[in-house]
């Protein structure tokens, strides 16, 4: 151990006690020096201070004791030395004579007992200053002198004592510094000691802070910046670890293997990836020659390709990327991008290297080529549009778009899809489009969409978003689908089944569809008017069995009707529509055609015509043929049967005139008949054109037409009032004839009872022109208001039953012939008391000339 | 003397049967519509009975029919309808109805004369 280490081993350790030693030895040294300085003024103090004694006492003894000493015997000495000899100093005194020799010589006895003769007489001897000793002489008198010889040893005593009481305070002084000062410094360390234990704990970046306590401004200085460095030490701390186990994690957490390799070219340290990446566990590759693992790569190779590689500056590496075939621990091969990085150290090279998988990369990249090309191939418009811009415009889009809309993807991308509409902006299906994209929803909508050269296509867009992989909505993907075919046939097919249902709605006849199920689906307005069922399918449900039964608790003898079903069932056995006879709302008769199983759908289709009219005008035609046939045959019988009596039998000549006359009469009748039936054809056919119209009072034509009748039933039941007979009229006096006939027959036909017929005239005005009219009224049997409604049809008989003779044609007749020469024909009848026809005529103006008087030849044919 | 009734709404044609059968041995009662004709004929009981069939009235010829054929009294009378309506559907009415025979308008009254005799030998 050299000089210095051992003094430095025994050097305290403790800074006070090293302060403590400091002052110890500098006041140790300063003491002893100023104790070596004092001895000397001391001991030349004590002379001095023995010099300036001796002299006085010198001064003193001569002064006082000069004579008496010389006079004075020996003995016990001279009472001067008594008195000054108390002086402990004095230690001898001679009494020189004026040689200056001495005479006298005391000594003081050193062991003389105190108080008593302390003083010896000696030989005379100058005084001679001892050791400690100084003398001193002065003059007695007259050749007297005093020498005395005091001791300085008193002097120096009280010198030395004065020194030592001074050191002896200076040491206690000393001591209480250093106790003070090592007070002090304990106190002022103290802190010192927590600052310490406080800074051992900055290591550990806790962030604590130490209490700025009252402290010296020195120590709270230190604190802050303590606390300071604290804060710091933790935020680096943290930053530090967040960094390593951030690294750690990437390392730990990546998919690539991460390789570390030693200048050999093994591998050192490597992170669990490579379990999945090269199939073995990291501390089975630790160890093995990277060439093991990645074909071809040894040490050599890796310098080789790290030297080609990119030069990091900050790192002093060298990184190559290449891909090659690396292989798994169980020897299959796999291709794999390899980052390989060379840092040169002075310990020679080392290499960190990267290992990853890319199969699932290639897979990836080439299932993406699909779909891209798939996309390219498709025949459906793919656009995509990102919304994250303002506008979300189309910012890919496939050739099929490009395509279908005629545009090139410049003019398309960066746009709202919106400029495909056009002007054409007025489409609900563009709001539906909104909302969706809106509410991020999906949505498909055909829109009306042009091309570039400006012709219209249907586009039948579906919409989904694509939400990014925080959930964002980032993209919608629109699908375009040109539909204008399909949009075309579509809409034909909505415009003829428009055209039909307006065909189904105008037409008369009634329409029920039920589909496959036997729902039904559909009725037209003219079934429900028929029936007065209303059924409303879109109401209820109604199958077909619920249909049968309510339509035929409308018919006739319902309980026989063959259920809908069968008759649907064996439609192809069906020969003819079936016909039904409806009760209820009203008598009608319905044709009804079924038609099952229609079209592809399976519909079945039912078919009713209102053949009421039709089957009433035929049971009018045959009931007509009836009647005009049993009354052409009834005149028949008498001429037929009469003449065959005349010729098989022998009759008188009277009988023969009376049967003949019978025949005359019944042929008459005939010929009427006939001509009834002829008129009414022909005006049916001519419509009028064979009218000869002209000028004629209405007196003289009531007349003519009133006479058969009056002739017949006298005036009893026949009552004629004439007030306007002067009228004049521009009609065919002949058919007028007809038709006051008809009028007037009938109203006796219909008075069995023989009630009076009244025939009276009216004026009125008739389409604002001046009219007059014939009212013919009657007693009889009336009509129904039904009858009355229905006298004018043709072939229409109030009394089917045959019982009143006529041909239905009548009345028809009358209308006819009325309405063709503008006048109007007016029927009031109440059913039991009988009924009133008023035949209206405009007045003839036209004309003045005078009316000739009609001749009419009643059964003449024209 | 059988008993023949006619009825027959038509004059004419009652005078032309009443002569057509004034050779013949038989007593000859008329009516002139279907009401009195079934008076007659259920207080007379005729053997045999002319009947039109559309008469005016309450009765028409067919219910006249109907009545005496099935009424027990008057069941035995033989009905001879006289119609105008000469249709199959008409025959097979008036058969429904329980006439014996059907003669059509106009009828030849030679054929009268013969039906009537038939009618009355079989019965």
């Amino acid at each position: 151990m050299t000089a210095p280490s051992l003094l430095s081993a025994l050097q305290p350790r403790h800074l006070s006690q090293r302060l403590l030693l400091l002052l110890s030895v500098v006041t140790l040294i300063s003491t002893g020096l100023l104790y070596r300085l004092s001895e000397q003024q001391v001991l030349d103090g004590a002379q001095q201070i023995a010099l300036q004694q001796a002299q006085r006492l010198a001064q003193l003894a001569a002064a006082a004791t000069a004579a008496q000493l010389l006079g004075e015997s020996a003995g016990r000495g001279p009472a001067v030395l008594h008195t000054i000899g108390g002086l402990q100093a004095l230690q001898a005194l001679t009494v020189n004579g004026p040689d200056g020799a001495p005479k006298r010589r005391f000594d003081r006895q050193p062991d003389a007992a105190p108080g008593a003769g302390r003083w010896a007489e000696s030989a005379p001897t100058p005084v001679v200053a001892g050791e400690h000793q100084v003398t001193a002489g002065a003059a007695a008198g007259p050749g007297l002198s005093v020498s005395v010889a005091v001791s300085i040893d008193e002097a120096h005593a009280w010198l030395a004592h004065l020194r030592d009481q001074a050191f002896g305070v200076i040491a206690l002084v000393s001591v209480l510094t250093m106790a003070t000062i090592y007070a002090f410094m304990q106190r002022a360390l103290s802190p010192l000691r927590s600052l310490t234990a406080f800074a051992r704990q900055l290591a550990q970046g806790d962030g604590a802070l130490l209490p700025l306590e009252r402290n010296t401004l020195e120590v709270g200085a230190l604190v802050e910046a303590l606390n300071e460095a604290s804060t710091a030490m933790k935020r680096q701390l943290q930053a530090m670890r967040h960094s390593e186990s951030r690294t750690a994690a990437i390392i730990n957490a990546t998919p690539d293997a991460i390789l570390g390799l030693d200048a050999d070219g093994r591998i050192a340290i490597a992170n669990p990836a490579v379990a999945s990446v090269l199939g073995l566990e990291p501390e089975q590759a630790v160890g093995l020659p990277l060439e093991a693992l990645l074909v071809g790569v040894d040490a050599a190779e890796a310098e080789r390709r790290t030297s080609q590689g990119m030069y990091m500056r900050s790192s002093n590496s060298r990184i190559a990327r290449f891909e090659l075939n690396a292989r798994r621990h169980d020897g299959t091969e796999f291709p794999a991008e390899v980052s390989l990085s060379r840092v040169d150290t002075s310990e020679g090279s080392r290499y960190a290297c990267i290992v990853r998988d890319v199969t699932e990369q290639r897979m990836t990249f080439s299932m993406l080529n699909l779909y891209s090309r798939a996309l390219d191939c498709t025949t459906n418009g793919v656009v995509i549009s990102d919304m994250s811009l303002p506008g979300g415009p189309v910012f890919y889009a496939n050739p099929a778009f490009y395509r279908i809309t005629g545009y090139d993807p410049g003019e398309a991308i960066g746009r709202n899809c919106s400029f495909l509409q056009r002007d054409d902006k007025a489409q609900p299906e563009l709001e539906v489009l909104r909302e969706a994209i809106r509410t991020g929803d999906t949505a498909t909508v055909v829109l009306r969409n042009y091309r570039k050269d400006g012709r219209l296509f249907f586009n039948e867009l579906s919409i989904a978003p694509v939400a990014a992989p925080d959930g964002q909505l980032q993209h919608y993907l629109g699908i375009v689908n040109d539909v204008t075919e399909r949009e075309r046939s579509r809409l034909a097919i909505a415009e003829r089944s428009e055209r039909l249902n307006a065909v189904f709605d105008l037409s008369p006849d009634g329409f029920v569809v039920f589909d496959r199920r036997g729902m039904l689906v559909y009725t037209n307005r003219a079934f429900n008017e028929m029936t007065g069922l209303n059924l409303d399918p879109d109401a209820e449900d109604i199958t077909l069995d619920a249909f049968d039964e309510r339509f035929l608790a409308l018919c006739e003898g319902a309980s026989d009707a063959r259920p809908l079903s069968e008759a649907l069932a064996d439609e192809g056995a069906a020969d003819g529509p079936e016909t039904l006879k409806l009760v209820r709302p009203e008598r009608r008769v319905l044709a009804r055609v079924v038609r099952g199983g229609q079209s592809a759908h399976g519909e079945s289709i039912l078919f009713f015509r209102d053949i009421t009219r039709e089957s009433e005008v035929d049971r009018m035609k045959s009931e007509f043929l009836t009647t005009a046939a049993h009354e052409l045959r009834t005149p028949m019988v008498s001429v037929f049967g009469f003449t065959e009596l005349l010729l098989h039998r022998p009759v008188g000549e009277e009988r023969r005139r009376d049967m003949l006359t019978t025949i005359h009469r019944q042929a008459s009748l005939l010929i009427n008949m006939v001509n009834e039936l002829l008129d009414l054809a022909r005006i049916e056919a001519r419509q009028g054109k064979d009218m000869k119209p002209q000028a004629c009072t209405l007196g003289s034509l009531l007349e003519l037409a009133v006479a058969p009748f009056a002739q017949q039933h006298g005036p009893d039941r026949l009552r004629v009032m004439l007030d306007h007979a002067e009228c004049r009229l521009w009609v065919d006096p002949e058919k007028m004839n007809r038709v006051f006939g008809n009028v007037l027959s009938n109203a006796f036909k219909y008075s069995p009872e023989g009630g009076s017929v009244d025939v009276s005239t009216v004026s009125g005005a008739l389409r604002g022109q001046p009219a007059v009219g014939v009212r013919v009224r009657d007693h009889g049997i009336g009509m129904t208001e039904d009858q009355a409604r229905r006298v004018f049809e043709r072939f229409y008989r109030a009394d089917p039953s045959g019982n009143i003779p006529g041909t239905g044609l009548g009345m028809s007749l009358v209308k006819e012939i009325t309405e063709l020469q503008d006048g109007q024909v007016q029927l009031e009848s109440r059913f039991g008391e009988g009924t009133v026809v008023t035949l209206w005529l405009p007045l003839h103006t036209l004309s003045d000339d005078p009316a000739p008087t009609p001749s009419l030849a009643l059964t003449q044919p024209d | 003397m059988k008993r023949v009734l006619i009825v027959e709404d038509q004059a004419d044609i009652r005078k032309l049967i009443r002569m057509t059968l004034e050779f013949e041995d038989y007593e000859i009662h008329e009516a002139s519509d279907g009401a009195a004709g079934l008076r007659v004929a259920r207080s007379l009981k005729p053997d045999l009975m002319l009947l039109d069939v559309m008469m005016p009235g309450e009765l028409d010829g067919l219910q006249v029919c109907h009545h005496i054929k099935h009424e027990a009294a008057t069941q035995d009378i033989r009905v001879v309808l006289l119609t105008a309506r000469g249709q199959a559907r008409d025959r097979e009415i008036g058969r429904e109805a329980g006439a014996d025979e059907y003669l059509v308008k106009p009828f030849s009254p030679l054929q009268l004369i013969e039906t009537i005799e038939r009618l009355l030998v079989v019965s």
